[in-house]
């Protein structure tokens, strides 16, 4: 992850200025136990922090607690809170399977009617969909670093495995009584879908979000929802990802047993590939569904039996699991902004890979002109897959973001990674 | 791969001016009265914590008392009050980041809007509040990062190791999202003078 890493000088030019920070924080190596930001801000203000204490002349950091205090004394929650909070506890344990909404139209407005409930919704996704470049890894038994199913807010990895937050069932699932105070009857998510990318002859495996509705939010539910978004095109967001499943398989069921998932497709009967792709075919599967939290293998049939030989290419007996990151990852991940994105000016850049050298590049052009080209140092060097944040900003426009590595031997580019992204 | 390492203290306090209070022994409580003691002791604070990040109370509450909830069935590995609350800390500004991200076509809107300096406050029409909403109109349309930054700084007083933890990016990224943040304000809060 990002958390450790000092930036390394050739990134200076993306880099928020350094010098200027010195200048608002103060005193280095706070001592993080302190609880309070041990003399935080401001140097000699230490003992002034507290609203009203400090010693003239105030700093603006001073001013601005005493803003946030005085802003934040001003507000109150509502009284009912606990009882609400048991009475969602209780209706979460229930696994309650509520039924499906539909949706079209009745998400979209903003009506004042309307924001209650999509409020709702948007918030009940928070812990699932904090998004393409945040957060904590995911329970990675078997997974890379680079999280797939993104931040479970710290301490423990599985927040999104179980049931969760499902409210008890309410006369109405459509109109909560009290807007925002109800669960939401449906919820969406943002799902890692895996597709193929890179040279036909050497295909690896490529990972995007989709935004997904889920019904109870169920590993199960999860899984059927990722498994049918990747099946449902030949083609993630980036056309440059394609999915080596055959155009007309179809998910027949989902079940999920002690962390291990049984799929069974269908229409699969058939498909021209070779071992190396039919192998990947499986992988991207593999790492589809288990990138769901709490799902750590496969078992798949077809058409409602169990499978030995998929294609008759490869070996799908038993209990499959994720190959190493480092034998089917792409070697280079332009994580986000994904392909298609509208980001604002400042935005984040999140790049993966698996290099030796954990050095991956990133360039920007626009109009085939490259505005920017540097080197991106990963956290960690492969077979690990190391990552990358960074901050750019750039004017309003239309920009290729290409991640990318410099081959040793010939110094080529190679595994290029490019999105389209618009910078409102 | 780096797990975001919560740094914990045995002191919490309920920001500006409020209590500081110790734990019993958290480790005997069951789920639902952990739930009732870490929501007694920090609610509130989550709550205003979530506002400022927000700007929109119903869902500040909604998404810290999804965290609670969502503590309740986590409170068997966590066991302890500090880890608790960094986990609800964690999670309230996961999901309001979530929400704003939501919520994008939304927040591009008010980030346009000029601070409201010529609209009286709903509350009072004290000029110290007018100036004080200028400056959270200012927060308001900061990027969310920054305003995450200033808020767990300057409104939780988080150290720095313990924002960046809490964040998930490094020490120099809270930093220089601190330094652009208030520079941003900074014409605002001069008015405060």
């Amino acid at each position: 992850m990002s958390d450790e890493w000092n930036p390394p000088v050739g990134d200076a030019t993306m880099n928020p200025p350094r010098g200027g920070d010195r200048t608002v924080n103060a005193p280095r190596g706070g001592d993080p136990t302190a609880g309070a930001p041990a003399g935080a801000v401001g140097g000699g203000h230490a003992g002034g922090r507290r609203p009203g204490g400090e010693t003239p002349p105030p700093t603006d950091e001073d001013v601005l607690r005493r803003v946030l205090a005085a802003y934040a004394e001003r507000i109150e929650p509502r009284p009912d809170a606990l009882p609400e909070i048991r009475r969602r506890i209780r209706g979460g344990t229930r696994a309650t399977r509520r039924r499906r909404v539909p949706l079209a139209g009745r998400w979209c407005g903003w009506s004042p009617a309307a924001a209650g409930l999509v409020t709702v919704a948007v918030l009940t996704v928070a812990a699932v969909a904090v998004g393409v470049a945040g957060g904590p890894p995911a329970p990675s038994e078997v997974g890379p670093p680079a999280a797939d199913a993104l931040p479970s807010p710290a301490v423990s990895p599985s927040d999104s495995a179980g049931p969760r937050v499902v409210p008890a069932p309410a006369p109405s699932v459509v109109a909560p009584t009290r807007p925002g105070g109800t669960g939401a009857p449906d919820r969406r998510a943002d799902l890692a879908v895996y597709y193929l990318g890179g040279p036909v002859g050497r295909p690896r495996l490529y990972r995007e979000f989709h935004r997904l509705w889920l019904h109870d939010g169920s590993a199960a539910d999860r899984i059927t929802a990722a498994v049918r978004n990747m099946l449902d095109g030949p083609t993630g967001m980036d056309p440059d990802y394609r999915s080596s499943w055959p155009v007309g398989t179809e998910l027949r069921g989902v079940s999920v047993s002690r962390g291990i998932a049984t799929i069974d497709l269908g229409g699969v009967t058939r498909h021209d590939v070779d071992e190396v792709g039919a192998r990947l075919a499986v992988q991207q599967l593999v790492w589809t569904v288990t990138a769901v939290p709490g799902v750590s293998g496969v078992r798949l049939r077809l058409d409602g039996a169990p499978a030995d030989r998929l294609w008759d290419r490869v070996e799908v007996s038993g209990v499959l699991r994720r190959a190493p990151a480092a034998e089917v990852l792409a070697p280079v991940w332009l994580v986000s902004p994904q392909h298609g994105d509208t980001v604002s000016g400042t935005f984040e850049v999140h790049v993966a890979g698996i290099l030796p050298e954990a050095t991956a590049r990133l360039r920007i052009a626009q109009g085939g002109r490259t505005v920017r080209d540097q080197v991106v140092t990963l956290s960690v060097a492969g077979p690990a897959q190391g990552e990358r944040r960074l901050t750019v900003t750039l004017p309003p426009g239309r920009y290729t973001l290409t991640a990318y590595a410099i081959s040793p031997a010939d110094g080529g580019e190679r595994h290029l990674d490019d999105h389209l992204v618009t910078v409102r | 791969m780096a797990r975001h390492h919560c740094v914990t203290t045995h002191l919490v306090s309920d920001p500006p001016g409020g209590r500081t209070m110790t734990y019993p022994e958290p480790r005997e409580w069951a789920a639902d009265e952990a739930v009732t003691h870490l929501f007694v002791a920090h609610y509130r604070p989550l709550v205003r914590l979530a506002t400022l990040l927000l700007h929109d109370q119903g869902a500040a509450e909604e998404i810290v008392q999804d965290g609670y909830v969502a503590l309740h069935g986590r409170w068997a590995r966590l066991r302890d009050a500090d880890k608790a609350l960094c986990y609800l800390r964690t999670s309230v500004v996961n999901r309001c980041r979530s929400a704003l991200r939501h919520r994008r076509v939304v927040e591009a809107h008010l980030a346009t809007a000029r601070p409201r300096a010529d609209v009286p406050s709903a509350e009072i029409g004290a000029l110290d509040l007018l100036r004080q909403d200028a400056v959270i109109t200012a927060l308001r349309a900061l990027p969310t990062r920054q305003r995450e930054a200033v808020v767990l700084r300057y409104y939780a007083e988080l150290s720095e190791a313990e924002t960046a933890a809490l964040m998930g990016v490094s020490r120099g990224a809270v930093k220089s999202h601190t330094f652009r943040g208030l520079a941003a304000l900074k014409q605002s809060l001069e008015a405060q003078r």
